[in-house]
């Protein structure tokens, strides 16, 4: 904790020692003669304090960038002293030729303002032709300087590396003799030195090559890959590529103007150096194209076609999209549209382009595709006959046919009348016309005219009755069958017309009481579907007590038989009103007996 | 109680014939918005008869109203697909259009399972519907009195055709709903309101397919497959319902009103 606190105490001391310091700016430009419009750097230097605002020169003819292109600030204790150090980057350009003298700056350090130093360059006419100061460096190793790349001598040689050395620029093309409209790849070349100096440029102005007769893809040079490491009599360089594509558009000699660069090389432990670096012109010879055969296309380079239909079946009016593919290598933007051959039996409608898969930067890679709206006129199998695609091969150095391979297309009729009036084909649009022009006259006998009427109530009826018909004839077809396959069935369902027959029957019978007990044990029998024959009033009660019959119920019905079997073996006629108690009992029990069994089965 | 609803249905019959015989006066007399007004009082009274549509379409067509002309051609080719003269006309119509769309087609599951029934009319498809439904129930109960030979299969065959012409009928009665462009330059929108960007257009007499509603307007389909919103009232909608345009026509004809 001690030694902490005796670390900030001594951290104080220290900055207010630096504080105390007296403040210095000092201003610097890197070189001392300019040329009109050139670039220069000028450098102020602030030492002794915190830079608050820096208020820059003014003079005439002499322009600087308001915003300095790079700064940095540093520290360093020497001697038990620290001292802050601000370095400030700026542009600058003279105006007119002469003696320039560039004011004092105004730097505002820790709230007290600073003049600096006053300086004078000279500024002539043409470009400067001395070399930035700082131009050369001294060997890193103890020796005096180092041997310029392109020399037969090698790294040991004790003579110094130029700025060339450092870094240089280049621009070449694939090929010195094009035709119309071939691509031709331009290459700048960028390199700086890597070991055993480790140059870092630092940018102010490029100037790219001036591209007048030729078409250029893209617009401005793109870096193609990684840098790549060269090695140049043992000197390490890092190589940048940038590539642009470019169609010569007129014919004659063209020339791809010079590229130039302008900006600092920081090597470590040197002060920047200015430098301005230009490429050589070159020039392409560009022949015009031999005589041109009507088919062609516009295209220059090498091209394969392919076509398709985005449906292989349509119907009749109804179009489909031909889809032509032009790809292979050549300038994007002078792709010509192929010339569709001629059918009879379909209309072909505008063009459309489809750019979805241009190939985008560096090279000449095309990839269009034409869209042709084809519309069936007529129905049936139809083809559509190879598409032709004439361009112009700079390898080989004429004009070739690329082609696609025939399609079918399957036209069924449609329900819409027929384009019978139609004639004409391919995209000449201008030739499709109706023959019929006019309609045909009214109608002026339309038989009787009626209201329509609500189709719902008729179709509920049309689907309903039918299923409500045969419900019913079903369940009455189904009954008479077991009518006749099932007995018991049938006598239980008849049994009830039986008895009210047989009691309707007992008065007039010369034997009443025989009578009405054959007809309720008949009754009984037939509900439960057992032999009546031999049945007496014991066997009823069994029966009725085994069927679980309501029990007042079984005992009326079985009273009634026993009264019936006493008259009969008593040989005793029943009195009128005896029979008539015993036809109504036998009746409401039978009913009784008859309601209760419906009510089981219905259960 | 017949009698009296068959001389109603005369008395009905005529009174639309006398209507029909007038407009198609005024149509010989070049009286094209009379005729038309007569006409629709007919299609307005729930007449609906592929003659009355083809000729209110001819007075529409007369009348320089490509796309009213062009959906009661429509009108009458989808109550009676082999109407020659309407599909004759129409022919004419879609010729004079600028860019000569298409008839948006309809669903794909129609135009595969029902691709028989397109050269059908809807009357013709509601009686064979029904003829197949009444005999299938009718083969069944004839199964239940006794057995008949192959009754089964015919009893299949018939329910199969029922489900068929009983899918057609109610396709027919429920068509793809098509909206004819009646005037010069109909906008389709990106969405719904006049401030909506303006998608692509629609020249008088194009046939779009209406996919939805949404008030007065309808998302609306070409045949080319592209979409968007389109305000009705500068469309004819084909129906059914079968209602007039809504850019009425300019009545001078002295059959205006009457019937």
């Amino acid at each position: 904790m001690v030694s902490r606190r005796m670390m900030a105490l001594i951290i104080s001391l220290l900055f207010t020692a630096a504080a105390q310091d007296a403040a210095k700016v000092v201003l610097e430009a890197d070189r001392d003669t300019v040329g009109i419009g050139e670039t220069f750097v000028l450098t102020i230097r602030v030492s002794g304090g915190g830079v608050d605002s820096v208020t820059l020169p003014e003079a005439d003819g002499l322009a600087i960038e308001g915003r300095p292109f790079s700064s940095s600030t540093g520290m360093s204790a020497v001697n038990g002293r620290v001292s802050q150090t601000n370095v400030l980057t700026f542009k600058a350009q003279a105006a007119t030729a002469g003696t320039l003298t560039i004011p004092p700056a105004t730097v505002s350090v820790d709230g007290k303002d600073i003049a600096s130093n006053s300086l004078t360059i000279a500024v002539s006419e043409s470009a400067a032709t001395q070399r930035p100061r700082g131009q050369t460096l001294p060997r890193p190793t103890a020796r005096r300087g180092m041997a310029p790349p392109s020399s037969d001598s090698s790294p040991e040689d004790e003579s110094e590396i130029s700025v060339e050395d450092l870094m240089s620029i280049s621009a070449e093309v694939d090929k010195a003799e094009a035709y119309q409209g071939q691509p031709i790849v331009l290459t700048l070349v960028f390199m700086r030195m890597t070991s055993p100096y480790n140059v870092n440029p630092n940018e102010l102005v490029t100037s790219l090559p001036e591209l007048t007769g030729f078409y250029a893809l893209p617009r401005e040079p793109e870096e193609t890959g990684p840098p790549e490491t060269r090695t140049i009599n043992g000197r390490e360089y890092e190589a940048h590529y940038y590539k642009q594509t470019l169609f010569p558009t007129t014919v004659g000699d063209l020339e791809i103007s010079a590229w130039g660069w302008q900006g600092t090389l920081g090597v470590r432990g040197y002060r920047p150096v200015h430098v301005e670096l230009t490429s050589k012109p070159i020039t392409v010879h560009v022949k015009p194209l031999p005589d041109q055969p009507p088919a062609f296309s516009g295209s220059v380079g090498t091209f394969q076609v392919e076509a398709n239909l985005d449906k292989a079946r349509t119907i009749q009016g109804v179009p489909v999209k031909l889809i032509v593919r032009v790809f292979g290598n050549g300038n994007p933007n002078g792709i010509g549209a192929p010339k569709l051959p001629a059918m009879d039996w379909a209309y072909v409608g505008d063009l459309e382009k489809d750019n979805g898969n241009q190939i985008a930067g560096v090279g000449a890679g095309v990839d269009q595709r034409f869209v042709f709206p084809i519309t069936a006129i007529e129905s049936g199998k139809k083809t559509i006959p190879e598409i032709e695609y004439c361009y112009f091969d700079p390898e080989t150095g004429a004009y070739e046919t690329a082609k696609t391979s025939a399609l079918e297309l399957e036209v069924v009729p449609s329900a819409e009348p027929e384009h019978k009036g139609v004639s004409g084909a391919g995209d000449d649009t201008e030739n499709v016309q109706l023959l019929a022009d006019d309609i045909v006259s009214i109608v002026n006998d339309p038989g009787p005219l009626k209201r329509s009427g609500s189709s719902t109530v008729s179709t509920s009826l049309a689907l309903v009755a039918p299923p409500a018909v045969y419900a019913a004839l079903a369940m009455l077809l189904g009954r008479r069958r077991r009518l006749a396959t099932d007995s018991g069935f049938a006598r239980s369902y008849r049994a009830r017309s039986r008895v009210k027959k047989a009691l309707e029957g007992v008065r007039d019978s010369r034997e009443p009481a025989a009578a009405l007990f054959k007809a309720v044990a008949g009754f009984i029998a037939d509900k439960f579907n057992v032999p009546e024959a031999g049945m007496t009033s014991i066997d009823a009660q069994q029966l009725l007590d085994s069927q679980a019959a309501p029990t007042d119920v079984a005992t009326a019905l079985v009273k009634v038989l026993r009264s019936c079997e006493r008259a009969q073996y008593a040989s005793t006629r029943l009195s009128e009103d005896e029979l008539a108690a015993l036809l109504e009992g036998a009746s409401v029990n039978l009913d009784a007996l008859e309601a209760e069994l419906k009510r089981r089965a219905q259960k | 109680m017949t009698a009296a609803l068959v001389a109603l249905s005369l008395f009905g019959a005529t009174v639309f014939n006398e209507t029909f015989d007038r407009a198609n006066q005024l149509y010989t007399q070049a009286d094209y918005p009379g005729a038309i007004n007569l006409y629709e009082q007919l299609v307005r009274d729930g007449v609906v008869d592929p003659n009355v549509f083809f000729n209110l379409g001819n007075a529409y067509y007369r009348n320089e109203q490509l796309g009213p002309a062009i959906a009661n051609y429509e009108r009458a080719l989808h109550l009676s697909p082999h109407f020659e003269s309407a599909a004759r006309n129409l022919e004419t119509c879609v010729g004079k259009t600028e860019k000569r769309l298409a008839r948006p087609l309809p669903p794909a599951w129609e135009q595969s399972l029902l691709f028989w029934h397109f050269r059908l009319a809807p009357g013709t498809v509601r009686v064979l519907a029904s003829l197949c439904w009444l005999s299938f129930w009718v083969v069944l109960a004839a199964r239940q009195w006794r057995v008949i030979p192959y009754s089964r299969l015919a009893a299949i065959l018939l329910l199969l055709a029922s489900a068929a012409f009983g899918t057609s009928s109610w396709a027919k009665s429920h068509p793809l709903s098509l909206a004819v462009a009646s005037a010069e330059r109909v906008p389709v929108r990106y969405g719904i309101g006049e401030n909506e960007t303006i998608r692509f257009e629609l020249g008088e007499g194009d046939r779009v397919a209406i996919e939805s509603r949404s008030g007065n307007w309808a998302r609306v389909r070409t045949s080319n497959g592209e979409r968007g919103w389109v305000d009705l009232s500068n469309t004819t909608v084909v129906g059914p319902p079968y209602e007039r345009p809504s850019q009425s026509v300019n009545v001078s004809g002295s059959g205006a009103g009457e019937g």
